[in-house]
């Protein structure tokens, strides 16, 4: 079962490499781009939502802090992009921890409303801050560049991407295979089961949910210079949403599962552009589909279907 | 010094008093089995020595330092483990990883170490594999060994709770009903796994409702009723005592 969890990485390699190739033009390398950059978010996502029982509501806000820290620090303090960055994920991972830390020493799932809360704080804060901000029109976010390198095609973000992705595979793999992992699992299974063990249950979800609020706020950082501007969209509760349906469509605890919830979530508003005006409701629809044929998820209803543990 | 001291124990939810100044001493080495009635607050003493429940008043001992009220994992930590009553089991596991989390305590749990799948962590994992694999076959779960937790019978997934509180190398392991819901055979087998457990040299402090098993089983036995302490003894004088014979049978005695 290990090795051929290890196996599906070599075949995100593969498509991944050919994929260049293949797209006929540059709408689809960008929709590529932000397919990968989404499922590395969803990834992070889902060792909260999958592997540890855990919800946030408000996850886009932790994309917003490293998106705006990404803007506003460098125009604003002329830091390096590199130092913003780190600045931005710093920060995310404070508030997550100042945010669950009480959180999780309750019993219920206080997180979400937590979250919810926050989330929606955050989004104002960056509508009304519009001296730092620019406020609801956003505002643009300097290049990111490296040792006198600027990354600024779309063919080497693509490359960029694409080795965060497998990195985060590699390591999500490793991850819930590990007595980390395991861990956080148990916890997810039975809180008393874990505890009588000797697992630390408030910690390691604070770990874990840390752990994600960074990786979110990494990849805010990410998509800002990717995209060139920011707008405060970005930490919507909407997109906090999508986020949480990607994780779910794809399928709860499963690594690939992220991966097709990214990618089918990215692709299907673009698809479903010829329904004028009808986008949102054929868009409910196909999600209220999926949850009453595919409660478990795509990847491990269809994984169970054929035999095979996901 | 007894391994175990309990004196003067008790719980109360609201006006319910559950477990009530309950006090014995339980030694290295011995089986110790708790009895009594439905209801007489066996699960709710287990609950209180292995910290999930905070007693109201009473001390626990284990090698004469205080235990009450510590949390479950500080107990994991001094070699207390336990199998429940009603299964613990993580369905969202393999059978085997279910027991691999028994060793939690005993890993390494960086978390930066294991993303990044450092080479030592990736062998001591390896080894933990055999190691809990050989735990599953001694606790006769050999068939399960690739099974998901999730698709094994009732009476198995018993077993693999043993497994997984094994593999914690308690000094001191409480077992809730290992055999309830058990057929017959099952039960002789559990029996012997009991036997095996202790003569390992690992305590067992045991609660179990087929009386059979328990005398054949127990050194000592607590006999519980309405939370309080009926009777304690060798399983001789437990079965001769008047109170435990009226408990059981219902006779005023």
């Amino acid at each position: 079962m290990r090795t051929s969890a290890y196996f599906g990485l070599l075949i995100v390699i593969a498509i991944l490499a050919l994929l260049p190739f293949v797209l006929p033009n540059s709408f689809y390398l960008d929709l590529a781009i932000r397919m990968a950059i989404n499922a590395v978010i969803v990834l992070g996502l889902n060792l909260l939502i999958g592997f540890a029982g855990q919800i946030s509501l408000g996850h886009a806000g932790f994309l917003g802090i490293g998106a705006y820290a990404s803007a506003v620090l460098p125009t604003h303090f002329g830091l390096h992009p590199l130092l913003a960055m780190g600045a931005g994920a710093a920060l995310a991972g404070l508030l997550a921890a100042l945010v669950a830390r009480p959180i999780f020493r309750l019993k219920g799932n206080y997180l979400a409303m937590a979250t919810l809360g926050l989330g929606i704080i955050l989004n104002i804060a960056l509508r009304n801050e519009a001296a730092w901000t620019g406020g609801p029109d956003g505002m643009p976010v300097p290049a990111f560049g490296l040792a006198g390198f600027e990354l600024s095609s779309d063919r080497q973000w693509y490359w960029v991407a694409a080795a965060l992705l497998t990195v985060s595979v590699w390591a999500s793999l490793n991850l819930i295979d590990s007595p980390f992992g395991r861990a956080l699992r148990a916890l997810h299974g039975s809180e008393v089961a874990a505890r009588v063990v000797g697992v630390d249950v408030a910690r390691y979800k604070l770990a874990i949910f840390v752990m994600s609020a960074v990786f979110a706020s990494l990849m805010g950082s990410v998509t800002a210079h990717y995209v060139g501007f920011v707008t405060p969209g970005v930490a919507d509760f909407f997109h906090s949403i999508e986020l949480v349906t990607m994780v779910v469509i794809g399928g709860m605890a499963s690594v690939y599962g992220s991966l097709v919830g990214a990618v089918l979530l990215t692709a299907l508003p673009q698809a479903l552009t010829a329904f004028e005006g009808w986008e949102t409701v054929v868009f409910g629809a196909i999600l209220m589909l999926c949850m009453i044929f595919l409660p478990r998820g795509l990847v491990p209803t269809l994984a169970a279907r054929f035999g095979r543990a996901a | 010094m007894p391994l175990l001291e309990v004196s003067g124990l008790s719980i109360h939810f609201g006006g319910v008093k559950a477990v009530q100044d309950v006090s014995f001493t339980i030694d290295a080495g011995v089986v110790y089995a708790v009895i009594g009635p439905n209801g007489a607050g066996k699960t709710t003493l287990f609950n209180l020595i292995t910290g999930v429940y905070r007693p109201t008043h009473g001390d626990i001992r284990l090698d004469g330092e205080t235990i009450a009220g510590r949390s479950p994992e500080a107990l994991a930590r001094r070699g207390v483990a336990r199998t429940f009553q009603n299964l613990q089991v993580c369905m969202n596991m393999s059978a085997l990883e279910n027991v691999m989390v028994g060793a939690h305590l005993r890993l390494d749990r960086n978390l930066l170490k294991a993303a990044l799948r450092f080479p030592g962590l990736a062998r001591r994992d390896a080894e933990l594999r055999d190691e809990a694999a050989e735990l599953m076959r001694f606790v006769g779960l050999a068939d399960y060994l690739s099974a998901r937790a999730d698709a094994m019978p009732y009476g198995a997934l018993k077993r693999l709770e043993i497994a997984r509180a094994l593999a914690m190398r308690p000094r001191l392991l409480f077992l809730d009903e290992p055999a309830a819901g058990l057929n017959p055979s099952e039960t002789l087998e559990v029996d012997a796994l009991v036997r095996r457990i202790a003569d390992s040299g690992v305590t067992v402090v045991l609660v179990e409702h087929d009386m059979k098993m328990v005398m054949n089983l127990s050194d000592r036995i607590l006999v519980l009723d309405y939370g309080r302490k009926l009777a304690e003894g060798s399983a001789a004088e437990v079965r001769r005592n008047p109170d435990v014979i009226a408990a059981y049978l219902g006779a005023h005695a």
